[in-house]
């Protein structure tokens, strides 16, 4: 059952690889649908799990965050294919899978979702290592689907640095064999911990350090996140959506896991100081570029890197159900916001912030979204994101640390007081702005759908949804 | 010395001529070697056919296809490799400066056989081509020394990971090769040369339109 998660968009990609447009297209709905069908089934009747592969509460989490997600982007994609330009000019893998290039994107989103699939279910943390490498090789020719050199230097950027961090993350898992020694513990994350007082501390916490390291990278946690303003802003906005919402999450995940060996063998003290340092200087170095920032989509880049770092304090004031929370806030907020740039790119033919004049008139629906979405990344109740942010601060206050807490509040304020004024800037009515043009729905919808996913965590947690938070945090450690 | 010291010395070797070359040509020439004794060297565990699989798919990855591929690419864009970063007398000591943290680092986690160092060193090397060369053909070759110093820890490693992460391993690198390859044709075929220092549209400072 687990496995279908991950056969299931593998296959179809494949066969989407070598079949038509049409059934290419078929294939994505279709497959986007049963595979969130199937999540939600796995949901309500918990699997077992085998010796590879094994959904614990964490896993589950993000398997149903990364195919909420995948299915919003799939629809979104209908319409993008339709219109954007790109898809009669030959895809980068072309010369290889034929001329046609919406038949190869849409496979390489397939195998996308498959990887990801992969590491949310992989219990051996080799596997998990081949699962996370394999999503960035799925996502690099997503990124450069346009071809422009802008993207093709974005693709390579991300791809090098991303390759390098992952491999250094299997240096770690090396070192995680040899605290393991000769006691013949395999690598699964669950027995690892279960055994965690008989593994070589000084290897452990080598392993921690690299496999931080590369993990972070993926990430996107400062000062390793150089590769994701440049790879999110250039990317067309529906894999923008799915790298940051969904992929961020399953680096995240890694890391956890590796963490919590290392709590159980009482190298948490250590782990926590690590992650809070590196979460705070995320939030900083991203609040830094945010205040000036230009770029709108680099604009929503960056505040994922403030994102991941808020995350990472949770994680590391002890507070895995906050950093849960704040996780699936984010994830919902960040995508329908990437697939909103993607609607005024489309209509302003610009980047830039200065060049979007009077959204409101313009794109009315779109306008009206964007201003909710960005209220709630900012942290404004009703949404979600208030809560967890709220969450994170407390538990900082309640460990003691003083000085994080009133800095990441400090940085928050910042974040909000310079990103809200030219934000309203993009939406405030421009005189000669053309009547709206008409906002077709399947470029709304998914957008709508994953907001209001973000007002309800703000508004009213459903019980289902508050054990599977709980259960995701008791996996990762803490409780 | 056994076969094994000859080979883990040869990778040693290797990334030396990596770090001081300055042609692009002996550079791939480097890394190819490299690969071809990073495969002899799965031979130290006992052979199984998985074994034998993994060292036959590892010489034909690292000694045959990605040489292979970049030497189309190079041939492809005429454009001469641009001076790196950092020097090449330069490089040389910085080079012999990672040799003595590596062996250091080796003894300090209680491993010190010559091939532990190599790896080590091996993965520093790759590295430092990384960050020090400027075309994207370097970096490439860069990825792969660093990932061939990685597989080289795991051979040194005395237990052993299962024979499916080995193979997904080699998968992975593998594809990320097979994109890079590919990547690294369409650069030097868009920019005409693949000097990555130069390809710097993307900025948060500068103004671009």
């Amino acid at each position: 059952m687990i496995s279908a998660a991950i056969l299931l968009p593998a296959v179809a990609g494949a066969a989407a690889l070598f079949g038509g447009k049409a059934l290419a297209r078929f294939l994505l709905k279709a497959t986007a649908c049963a595979h969130l069908a199937l999540v939600l089934y796995m949901c309500v009747f918990p699997q077992r799990g085998g010796y590879w592969l094994a959904l614990d509460g964490a896993g589950l989490l993000f398997l149903v965050l990364a195919s909420v997600l995948f299915a919003a982007a799939a629809f979104y994609a209908m319409g993008y294919l339709d219109h954007s330009a790109a898809h009669r000019e030959a895809h980068v893998l072309s010369p290889l899978f034929g001329t046609e290039p919406q038949p190869v994107f849409i496979a390489f989103l397939l195998f996308f979702l498959a990887s990801m699939s992969f590491v949310c279910a992989s219990r051996h943390l080799g596997l998990m290592w081949v699962a996370l490498e394999a999503t960035t090789l799925a996502s690099v020719p997503l990124i450069c689907f346009h071809k422009t050199p802008r993207s093709l230097e974005a693709a390579w950027k991300y791809l090098m640095i991303c390759s390098v961090g992952i491999a250094l993350a299997l240096l770690g898992n090396f070192f995680l064999t040899a605290a393991v020694g000769a006691r013949e513990v395999p690598l699964l994350y669950d027995v690892l911990r279960q055994n965690a007082a008989k593994l070589d501390p000084l290897w452990l916490k080598a392993a921690f350090a690299v496999t931080f390291i590369g993990y972070g990278t993926k990430m996107g946690l400062a000062p390793m996140h150089t590769w994701l303003p440049d790879a999110h802003s250039e990317a067309p906005s529906l894999v923008s959506a799915l790298l940051s919402g969904a992929l961020l999450n399953c680096a995240f995940l890694s890391m956890m896991r590796v963490n919590a060996v290392c709590a159980a063998a009482g190298l948490g003290a250590f782990s926590a100081k690590v992650f809070l340092a590196f979460g705070l200087l995320s939030v900083v170095v991203a609040a830094a570029l945010m205040l000036r920032q230009r770029d709108y989509k680099r604009l929503l880049a960056y505040s994922s890197v403030e994102n991941m770092g808020i995350i990472a304090v949770a994680a590391g004031a002890g507070a895995p159900y906050a950093a849960m929370l704040h996780a699936a806030n984010h994830s919902f907020t960040k995508a329908a916001l990437f697939l909103l740039s993607g609607n005024i790119l489309r209509r302003f033919k610009s980047k830039k912030i200065e060049d979007v004049k009077g959204l409101v008139q313009a794109l009315p629906k779109t306008s009206f979204l964007w201003a909710a979405g960005m209220l709630a990344i900012l942290g404004m109740p009703p949404f979600g994101i208030f809560w967890s942010k709220f969450l994170t601060l407390k538990a900082l206050l309640g460990s003691g640390n003083y000085w994080a807490a009133g800095l990441l509040l400090f940085m928050l304020a910042a974040v909000f007081a310079g990103v809200a004024h030219p934000v309203m800037e993009m939406l405030r009515p421009a005189e000669g702005q053309s009547a709206p043009e008409p906002e077709k729905c399947i470029f709304i919808l998914p957008a709508l759908l994953l907001g209001s996913c973000t007002l309800l965590l703000g508004v009213f947690i459903p019980a289902p949804v508050e054990a599977l938070l709980k259960s995701a945090a008791a996996a990762l450690g803490g409780g | 010395m056994n076969y094994f010291e000859l080979l883990a010395v040869i990778v040693i070797l290797c990334d030396v001529a990596l770090c001081a070359a300055s042609r692009l040509r002996v550079m791939i020439r480097a890394a190819a070697v490299q690969g071809a004794a990073l495969g002899l060297l799965a031979f130290m565990k006992p052979v199984t056919w998985e074994i034998v699989l993994l060292s036959a798919a590892t010489i034909a990855i690292k000694a045959v296809l990605f040489p292979w591929l970049l030497n189309i690419a190079r041939e492809k864009s005429k454009a001469d490799e641009p001076a790196p970063y950092v020097g090449y007398n330069f490089s040389f000591a910085i080079c012999a400066a990672m040799f003595g943290v590596s062996v250091w680092l080796s003894h300090r986690l209680d491993v010190a056989t010559t091939l532990m160092a190599g790896a080590f060193f091996t993965v520093l090397a790759g590295f430092f081509v990384i960050v020090s060369r400027k075309s994207a053909f370097s970096q490439a070759i860069g990825y792969l020394v660093l990932e061939g110093g990685v597989y080289a820890f795991g051979m040194a490693m005395p237990n052993e990971a299962p024979a499916l992460v080995e193979l997904g391993l080699l998968l992975d690198v593998f594809m990320a090769v097979f994109i890079m390859g590919i990547m690294v044709y369409h650069i030097s075929r868009e920019f005409e040369h693949a000097d990555m220092a130069k390809i710097a549209f993307l900025s948060d400072l500068e103004d671009y339109d």
